[in-house]
């Protein structure tokens, strides 16, 4: 097969709790148009959100500039369909406040970003997310986030809410060559 | 620099109801994008493709353990909720117009099939000419799967199923 054009920028395995995850900063390749993060088997040591903000060179960002919107499906007795949005925002809820971590419970997403190398641009980007609860009650949801600054941004970071931790998963970073 | 994207296989058939994915998962990977396209011959009463996993035999996996919650925009532009499927024996595409070689497609993102600790989780998109479906779906198995099985209670007159792992090193 010849070489495609998915290309590899930062993996990161949790093995141990951390209550926050980086993608970019020092390792952040300004090279692409759009870059996708894939998020596969997450655990978290009690059960909280997740919470995504973007950095400027090598720090979060925690303004009120972000807006999301996401549709959300559950089977499970807390919701069935739930529209989540919000605007000026500190952060990008992914996942489900005190459903996604404990015993049992995994999430998995995948992120496509695009215009974060283009300071006359909101950086934005959308998702598709699947997680589970520590009753084995599923949710899917799909949607959009950006933030409201036109500005140069250098990757992502992941949060734990709650002062919670990270203790399995891995987060990977992908530039889709052009 | 190198690409990450694989090709792992392609399969095909013509005139079946099954379309069986064997071996496409394996430790090399814990993310797939499976592309799949067909025409599906179905009277009214049949008109859904499902999905199951299959373990390293090609045998199927989870029977009466799949959750599965889907939001489906139709032809009409009406939107249907479909949240309530819990201990099935299979997941749900997406409506297919009854009738002859009617078009289907899905594109599933397949999170750690091999994993022995944490269950299965297929995102699905799925399109045809009945609408718009996103289907989520938990396995809730911790048995490896090694493959998928496609299928409808009528006939696809063609089906074509693509997969590709994504490398993490």
């Amino acid at each position: 097969m010849s070489a495609n054009k998915l290309e590899l920028i930062q993996s990161v395995e949790v093995t141990s709790n951390v209550q926050s995850v980086v993608l970019g900063g020092a390792s952040w390749n300004n090279s692409y148009d759009s870059y996708t993060v894939i998020i596969t088997g997450v655990e978290i040591d009690s059960p909280q959100e997740i919470h995504m903000h973007y950095l400027d060179s090598s720090n979060a960002q925690v303004t009120t500039n972000y807006s999301y919107s996401f549709q959300r499906s559950s089977v499970s007795t807390i919701s069935t369909e739930t529209t989540v949005k919000a605007t000026g925002a500190d952060d990008i809820e992914i996942g489900q406040t005190n459903t996604v971590g404990g015993s049992g419970a995994s999430f998995n997403c995948e992120i496509l970003l695009q215009d974060f190398n283009d300071a006359s641009k909101l950086s934005s980007g959308m998702m598709d997310i699947i997680f589970q609860n520590t009753s084995a009650e599923m949710s899917c949801e799909t949607g959009g986030f950006f933030n409201t600054t036109a500005a140069i941004h250098k990757g992502l970071e992941f949060e734990v809410e709650g002062s919670n931790n990270f203790t399995a998963g891995r987060f990977t970073l992908y530039g889709i060559g052009s | 620099m190198a690409g990450k994207l694989e090709l792992v296989n392609t399969f095909t058939g013509t005139s079946q109801s099954v379309l069986s994915l064997n071996g496409i998962f394996t430790d090399t990977y814990e993310f797939y994008h499976v592309h799949i396209r067909g025409l599906q011959d179905a009277d009214a009463a049949n008109p859904r493709p499902t999905f199951k996993i299959l373990d390293d035999s090609n045998a199927e996996l989870g029977a009466s353990n799949y959750d599965f919650a889907s939001f489906e925009i139709n032809a009409a532009g009406g939107l249907t909720d479909n949240n309530v499927n819990s201990d099935q024996s299979s997941s749900d595409l997406i409506t297919v117009t009854g009738g002859t070689a009617h078009n289907v497609q899905a594109h599933l993102k397949v999170f750690n099939p091999r994993s022995t600790t944490v269950y299965k989780y297929i995102w699905a998109a799925c399109n045809s000419e009945s609408g718009y479906n996103k289907v989520g779906t938990m396995v809730k198995t911790l048995t490896a799967a090694g493959g998928l099985k496609i299928e409808t209670a009528s006939s696809f007159s063609e089906i074509h199923a693509a997969v590709y792992g994504v490398k993490h090193t």
